[in-house]
């Protein structure tokens, strides 16, 4: 009893502390009836996985991905990572990320490696050094979208034109 | 007259007791595992889902819990200006992630603004929804307004452009006094000519 769970004699007795899930793969899928839901875990890969099962043995989805990268790279100053990754349940995996002063048709790979599903840019950070105005910058797009990668297309800008790109994208 | 409360207790039986002596605090001792057993789960006489969790109240905790190979741990821990989270630790003691972010709820919905926002885990929050823009450059308020860093903006018109050709919004993040960036300001439009043009956008960024 006192694993995960609060101590016998506390007011919190036998409310949890942690949920330590132990591999399910042998044991197969939890059967769920009308009025139950299950939480377990499996291994994918060689990674455990954190499952959730509706009910009625509807179909399992996987909660969990085998890792994240995200937030900050360095501390004093805060650097973030300018390339970032989550996910959701699937699982999918969500990139954001930013590339500075892309040249026309760059190709982007991304990692943790997936088949892309979507990916959407957008420019920022657009200068111009002689004062042209910026509204002669016509549309970037995400082309060849194949696997993890992309490329980066766009009409080609003066010399005096830089800019940066956000990207997007989601993959599973 | 008041029932009185029990506490499980370990030294039950001693080691010289006999069975008549100990049965009080024998049957003491099992009304709490089974008081104890019946928190978040179907009791030990609940017939064939005896055992099952009916509920999964985790205490917070100020640090991880182990895990060897093959486990994953869920807790969940104090946040500073959030509520309590649940938390994630891979196999082997390795990485903790913050699996739930901040606290949900409804925003504030107009004909010219409709906004959400949702999380992902790793303390990342997404902003997203539809404006129609009056006019540029056009301030994007960011709703709740604790991000860090911008990681990823995105737009698309929710018309065809018009004009010579659609443009790109370009957008730069306004960073407040206290450090939050909590708006975006578009500098251009999708169209050349574009009152009124509805824009659909996502901002994922580091809370």
């Amino acid at each position: 009893m006192a694993n995960n769970h609060s101590s016998l004699g506390l007011a919190t007795q036998g409310k949890h502390r942690v949920l330590i899930l132990k591999d399910q793969t042998l044991a197969g899928d939890p059967v769920t009836s009308a009025t139950q839901t299950a939480i377990y875990q499996k291994i994918v890969g060689s990674n455990p996985s954190w499952f959730y099962r509706p009910s009625s043995n509807g179909t399992p989805i996987q909660m969990s991905y085998p890792s994240v990268k995200t937030g900050l790279q360095s501390t004093n100053p805060d650097v973030y990572y300018q390339d970032q990754y989550s996910f959701v349940a699937g699982p999918f995996v969500v990139y954001g990320g930013k590339i500075n002063n892309p040249v026309n048709g760059q190709l982007v790979n991304l990692t943790p490696n997936t088949t892309l599903r979507y990916v959407g840019i957008t420019i920022t950070n657009y200068k111009v050094s002689n004062n042209v105005n910026p509204q002669a910058l016509s549309i970037a797009i995400p082309t060849n979208i194949s696997g993890n990668s992309f490329n980066i297309s766009f009409q080609v800008q003066p010399a005096t034109v830089t800019f940066d790109i956000y990207y997007f994208a989601i993959g599973n | 007259m008041t029932t009185p409360e029990f506490e499980y207790n370990k030294n039950i039986p001693k080691v010289n007791d006999d069975l008549a002596t100990s049965q009080g605090g024998f049957l003491a001792n099992f009304q709490q595992l089974y008081n104890a057993f019946l928190k978040n789960h179907v009791p030990l006489d609940g017939g064939a889902t005896a055992g099952n969790h009916t509920v999964i109240e985790l205490l917070n905790s100020s640090s991880g819990f182990e895990t060897s190979s093959g486990e994953l741990s869920l807790y969940a821990s104090p946040v500073d200006q959030q509520t309590g989270q649940l938390f994630m630790r891979y196999q082997g003691n390795s990485q903790d992630v913050q699996y739930t972010n901040y606290q949900l709820y409804e925003l504030n919905q107009t004909p010219q603004r409709l906004q959400f926002f949702t999380t992902l885990p790793g303390k990342i929050l997404i902003y997203y929804g539809l404006v129609i823009v009056p006019s540029y450059p056009y301030i994007l308020d960011l709703d709740p307004p604790i991000a860090k860093n911008i990681i990823s903006v995105n737009f698309c018109p929710g018309t065809r452009p018009t004009g010579l050709s659609s443009q790109v919004p370009l957008s730069n993040p306004v960073t407040a006094s206290d450090g939050f960036i909590k708006q975006l300001k578009i500098e251009i439009p999708f169209s050349l000519t574009a009152p009124n043009e509805p824009l659909f956008y996502s901002v994922m960024v580091n809370i």
